[in-house]
């Protein structure tokens, strides 16, 4: 037991439904542009030349993403208000009352998870459903999700289960923030991590 | 909006810190042939555009604020936030070098507290610089978290604050107390601040180039997505350059000192906004 919780994302079992990221919304009523949770699409491969024919090897797969809950968390390191805070078992929790709106923290976290809301004028973050573990239940995102392609528990024994990969295309290295993830790759993520995809709705999970 | 309050913040205080330090240098420099209650006169309209400066840059960055209205938690992490020191570090700065512009207008006579306040000022400036560099040193964007940071930050500081100073100290009667080739002096060190940015912008591509994917993304962004703000930085940086040198040949140099400002503040102008250009982060 590590005491810290994480999440599990199965890359090759995720259908990109955004059930997920739907509930997440749902249970803490988050207006428009505003995603706790995204679902990257990657998709990559193409048509290539095989003598006188062509093949196909396109590919595509999705992996959904929100707050990790890092071990280095940037967004702690960074804010200069002391809003972002993390508590003992790794969840880490913006205090809104003390936040400025300076968005130093959507720089800084390579995943994209401090989310700005214009009409409250302060940033926003996943909570990792904190009052829905008190209650015993799961979070919201995990307990949506039609391919039990997401789950969550303790750190070390989710990589007990399922191994140490914390990073798949698009994610960023681990060492950068040391996040609290574990991730089962979809079997084309090494080809797409050698630059043979691309994310196919940057746009929309993508952070200014 | 956003990028442009933080464009205007990190370049007018840099250009205050500059214009402080430069302003410094010419009276440590005078003071073996003229008092220094006369200095500080004959530099007071200068040293009090150094606040002013400050001022209007700090008050700048409000804009980019959601709740700009608490503005005063910012300096409330010093402990672990370059963020929050480098706002505490504008405040004192900005604090002491409107302490010192006082003194130099109203009481030019007070030489040690004058000095206390000086040297309190200019290492206040230094520290803002490096927390200002290190905020944006964030490991997750790789076009800012390089020695090109700090240096490009040190660079629009010199090259601001000395061409600046060469500007005030030229327009209109020369004081008597300021060494006449004083300008002369100042516009050549913007000369080769103006020649080492040139390496440093350089070197700055260079890294980018052979940097992650993000580095390369920063790379096109500026090279190609602004190539027109690029050339700007270029054009009026190497104008600015033959001004200064002109400035240094001239027994009357005003007019071409305020061309190389115009210049000067151009150049800078596009570099910040390339540098906010290339904020690519990596992961998503």
């Amino acid at each position: 037991m590590s005491g810290r919780w994480a999440f599990y994302v199965d890359s090759a079992a995720c259908s990109g439904c955004k059930a997920c990221q739907v509930a997440c919304k749902d249970m803490n009523g988050l207006p428009a542009g505003v995603l706790w949770r995204r679902v990257a699409e990657v998709a990559g491969g193409g048509w290539r030349r095989a003598g006188a024919a062509w093949e196909q090897d396109v590919f595509a797969y999705h992996l959904s993403v929100a707050c990790n809950h890092c071990e280095r968390p940037i967004c702690v390191e960074v804010c200069p208000s002391g809003a972002m805070a993390q508590r003992e078992d790794g969840i880490v929790l913006l205090d809104g009352s003390r936040c400025l709106g300076c968005r130093y923290c959507e720089w800084a976290c390579p995943y994209g998870a401090p989310q700005y809301d214009g009409a409250l004028g302060r940033m926003t973050k996943c909570t990792f459903c904190a009052q829905e573990l008190e209650a015993g239940r799961p979070p919201a995102c995990v307990a949506a999700c039609p391919m039990r392609a997401l789950d969550f528990g303790d750190q070390q024994e989710l990589e007990a289960r399922h191994g140490p990969l914390r990073q798949s295309y698009p994610l960023p290295r681990p060492e950068l923030t040391e996040p609290s993830l574990v991730i089962s790759p979809h079997r084309d993520a090494a080809r797409a991590g050698r630059g043979e995809a691309g994310l196919a709705n940057g746009e929309e999970v993508k952070a200014p | 909006m956003r990028d442009r309050s933080l464009v205007a913040f990190t370049l007018l205080t840099q250009w205050g810190v500059g214009l402080f330090w430069a302003l410094l240098a010419v009276r440590l420099w005078s003071a073996r042939t003229a008092g220094w209650p006369a200095l500080e006169s004959a530099t007071a309209g200068a040293q009090a555009a150094v606040p002013v400066l400050a001022a209007l840059g700090i008050a700048a960055s409000l804009l980019h604020l959601g709740r700009p209205f608490r503005f005063w938690r910012a300096p409330t992490n010093l402990g672990r936030s370059w963020l929050s020191r480098e706002v505490l570090l504008a405040a004192l700065f900005l604090g002491a070098c409107a302490f010192c512009a006082a003194l130099a207008l109203w009481a030019p006579g007070e030489v040690f507290l004058k000095g206390v306040a000086d040297g309190a000022g200019a290492l206040l400036g230094a520290a803002l610089l490096r927390a200002m560099s290190r905020a944006y040193r964030l490991r997750t964007v790789p076009a800012w978290d390089a020695w090109t940071t700090p240096a490009a930050f040190l660079g629009t500081a010199l090259l601001l604050g000395s061409v600046g100073a060469a500007t005030a100290l030229s327009a209109g009667p020369r004081p008597v107390a300021v060494p006449e080739n004083a300008p002369g002096y100042l516009a050549l060190a913007a000369l080769a601040v103006l020649l080492a940015e040139q390496m440093v912008l350089l070197a700055w591509t260079r890294r980018l180039a052979g940097g992650p994917k993000a580095s390369r993304e920063a790379l096109r962004r500026i090279v190609v997505g602004r190539k027109s703000w690029l050339l700007a930085r270029l054009v009026a940086g190497g104008l600015s350059a033959v001004a200064c040198a002109a400035a240094v040949l001239l027994i009357r140099p005003e007019e071409v000192l305020r061309l190389a400002l115009v210049l000067a503040l151009t150049a800078e102008l596009f570099g910040r906004l390339l540098f906010y250009e290339a904020r690519v982060r990596e992961g998503l």
